[in-house]
């Protein structure tokens, strides 16, 4: 590391010169007293030839040839006799200097040459590394966004800038990922879209230096800080932009422009990965949309035409003159198409309720509403399906929760229904109200024979009806329609089953009791 | 064929109600389950000569039933089904059942493919000529002839109409068609059974137009000879 430091230091031409100087001042201060006019051609030659190269290879072809021509030069005046003087007694000399100067000079110049090449290659294995690098976070994130937002801190790191985002879209430039430090998630600015557009007419990036001074209050970006625009395609339709923030200082011996490039077509195949992800998601959940819409439209179709079987039956059956019907027979006919054209209400009124409540239309008018009172009415209302049980409320006054009327009455209502349904027939059935923290549970509960422990879980999906209840004695959609209403009232509901009853829970914000 | 006996297979209970008394009104003798895994011990026991089967049972599936009855009982196997189940109805189709009504049916529809059922199970296989109304086919010379006018068809078209007589009252799906007349490596090419139903229908219709309509298109399903009532 130290040794590279140095050699770093020394490197640059300027200084180059200086000490290319100082070294030949240095040499023949303690070579020309040494030496006589009559080793021109041996030693001294050789030692100045070994100068001349060692600068070309370490300051390349140019200073190696001003080295050449300085070394020439210094040989003609203090080694060649005349002594300080720049001619020359004898012409056999004269051709020996313009032999050293031929060799000093391609020596440099070859050297010079082999010197450019290392340090491109150096360079080239930089930006390789550097791209490499980038390749190995976008390969190595979870998501494709991921991916996006990885590549833009990498950009960002390692050309040193502030910030990195990345647009694109098919006919406008919206944000799809950015590095995260303050100012990258700004939109692209007006000026910003037209630099992408130049910078994809004329292929290579656009640098827009401290223009940006009137947008810095919009955009939150340090103010005249400067902006690197680089375009990239996409697909056939979309493209897309690459924006760093901040000025740009690419690692050493690295190409910015190139790497810049580079960056571009990493973020290109990462953009058009993340676009084809997002349709192949959007497909699975239209796939998945389409097979909920079916499984419904069959259960549906289930729910209507078996009632409407039985009345069609019922009634071709009386209009058949034929066949000698009973009178028992005709009066189960007859009482056949009127309960099955109540279960089609039901089914009917039910899917409509269920569709008003998905689709959200129904308002809500969340007001204090005392417990026990909802509780006495639900029984009075729902008397006539709960004939022959005795239905007991036990339920504090002084019990207040939050809670829409109309909703949490139905709700209720369902729930005893449901009790008085599927109970063993002549058993109790309660309902109860009781503060739970921050929530007053109410709850209805009946004496058994429970819920099938592989129904339990299942019991508030829509058209689920459980494996051993017939299917006849509901719609289905019930549960579903229950669990719809509390949750418009921000509440829950719940369901516990043992062979000793079940017990439906709804859960309620508590109210203040009022003064 | 009074006093046939009738499996009734629906999870309904009102539609096992209704429909059964529908049929005893008729003088068939019926026995309604509700539950598909019961079908097998109900057709060994009973015997039926119709069995009645709803294609979605809350237990097993109807495809699934057929094929675990179709062994043991010649009986006609119809299907109630919905509208929407056409790929489970050809599927049971293909695994035995002959003939489907829709819900919600007609008793008048139910009835009349009964009896055809029924008539279909009475047919002699060892007859020496096949009649469909009008149409004739003689096994022995393979001459057809449609209202006494003969008429010349192609080795396949005379196949595809002696398949569809031997059979006729019952669907046929179109793979099974294929099947039988062109061999299993061509149960997907239903485009070639359309050319030959549009051929059959073409010549049989020139001798009788009546003749032409008995080759009924099931959409989505298949084909079938509908039989005459008398």
């Amino acid at each position: 590391m130290e040794t590279n430091r140095f050699v770093d230091a020394i490197r640059s031409p300027l200084r180059g010169f200086a000490l290319l100087g100082v070294a030949l001042a240095l040499l023949t201060a303690v070579l020309a007293p040494l030496f006589g006019p009559e080793d021109v051609s041996g030693t001294i030659a050789l030692v100045y030839l070994l100068v001349t190269l060692l600068a070309a290879a370490i300051w390349g072809h140019l200073i190696g040839s001003l080295a050449a021509v300085a070394s020439d030069l210094i040989v003609n005046f203090f080694f060649v006799a005349p002594r300080h003087t720049f001619t020359v007694q004898e012409p056999a000399q004269a051709a020996q200097l313009a032999v050293f100067l031929a060799v000093a000079f391609i020596g440099a110049s070859m050297l010079g040459l082999l010197r450019r090449q290392a340090t491109l290659a150096r360079s080239r294995e930089a930006e390789a590394n550097t791209v490499l690098g980038l390749t190995h976070a976008v390969v190595h994130s979870a998501t494709p966004l991921e991916a996006l937002e990885g590549l833009c801190e990498y950009v960002a790191e390692s050309l040193h800038a502030d910030g990195c985002a990345i647009f694109g879209g098919t006919d406008d430039l919206r944000l799809i990922a950015s590095s995260r430090n303050p100012g990258s998630q700004a939109p692209a600015t007006r000026t910003e879209v037209a630099a992408a557009m130049e910078s994809r007419q004329r292929n290579t990036a656009i640098h827009l230096g401290g223009r940006t001074r009137v947008f810095s209050r919009l955009t939150g970006r340090k103010p005249g800080a400067p902006v690197t625009i680089i375009a990239f395609p996409v697909d056939a339709l979309a493209s897309g932009a690459l924006r760093v923030t901040g000025r740009i200082e690419p690692p050493p011996l690295v190409n910015a422009s190139r790497l810049l490039s580079s960056f571009a077509a990493e973020a290109s195949t990462a953009v058009h990965r993340a676009n084809l992800a997002e349709a192949a998601q959007e497909a699975e959940v239209l796939r998945r949309a389409d097979q909920m819409k079916s499984a419904l439209l069959s259960s549906v179709s289930h729910d209507l035409r078996s009632p409407l079987t039985a009345i069609k039956a019922a009634a071709d059956s009386l209009r058949d003159t034929s066949a000698k019907w009973t009178a028992a027979d005709t009066s189960d006919f007859i009482e056949t198409i009127g309960s099955q054209t109540d279960r089609l209400v039901a089914t009917v009124d039910d899917l409509l309720q269920m569709s008003r409540l998905e689709s959200g239309a129904v308002a809500v008018q969340v007001e204090p509403l005392q417990a026990a009172d909802l509780l006495a009415e639900v029984v009075h209302a729902e008397a006539t399906g709960t004939a022959g049980r005795n239905v007991r409320v036990d339920a504090p006054d002084d019990l207040w929760l939050l809670a829409d009327y109309r909703l949490l009455h139905q709700a209720v209502g369902n729930l005893l229904q449901n009790a008085a349904r599927y109970s063993t027939p002549g058993t109790p059935i309660t309902l109860r109200a009781e503060r739970a923290g921050q929530h007053v549970r109410l709850t209805v509960a009946d004496c058994g024979p429970g819920i099938p422990t592989e129904d339990v879980a299942h019991v508030f999906e829509k058209f689920y009806r459980g494996v051993q209840t017939n299917r006849t004695s509901g719609t289905g959609l019930g549960l579903t329609i229950v669990r719809s209403m509390v949750e418009l009232c921000d509440g829950t509901v719940e369901v516990r089953s043992s062979p000793a009853g079940t017990e439906f829970s709804i859960s309620l914000p508590a109210a203040e009791v009022p003064e | 064929m009074s006093g046939a006996r009738i499996l009734l297979v629906d999870d309904d209970p009102a539609i096992r109600r209704v429909v059964g008394r529908a049929l005893e009104g008729q003088g068939y003798t019926v026995e309604a389950l509700e539950r598909g895994a019961d079908v097998r011990e109900a057709v060994e026991r009973h015997r039926p000569d119709v069995v009645l089967l709803d294609l979605v049972l809350p237990d097993i599936n109807g495809i699934e039933v057929c094929r675990e009855i179709r062994p043991l009982t010649s009986a006609t196997v119809i299907l109630l089904s919905a509208v929407g189940d056409e790929t489970k109805k050809v599927e049971a189709l293909d695994e035995g059942a002959d003939d489907y009504v829709t819900k919600p049916f007609g008793m008048d529809e139910l009835l009349a493919r009964v009896r055809a059922g029924l008539r279909r199970q009475g047919t002699d296989p060892r007859a020496a000529e096949l009649i469909c109304g009008a149409i004739h086919l003689d096994l022995a010379t393979r001459e057809v002839s449609v209202a006494g006018v003969p008429v010349h068809l192609t080795p396949k078209e005379h196949d595809l109409l002696r398949l569809l007589l031997e059979l006729q009252g019952r669907v046929l799906t179109q793979r099974y068609i294929l099947a039988r007349v062109w061999g299993t490596e061509y149960v997907d090419d239903s485009h070639i059974l359309r050319t030959f139903v549009h051929q059959l229908r073409r010549k049989l219709g020139g001798a009788d137009p009546n003749a032409a309509a008995c080759l009924v298109t099931d959409p989505g399903i298949g084909y079938r000879l509908v039989v005459a009532e008398s």
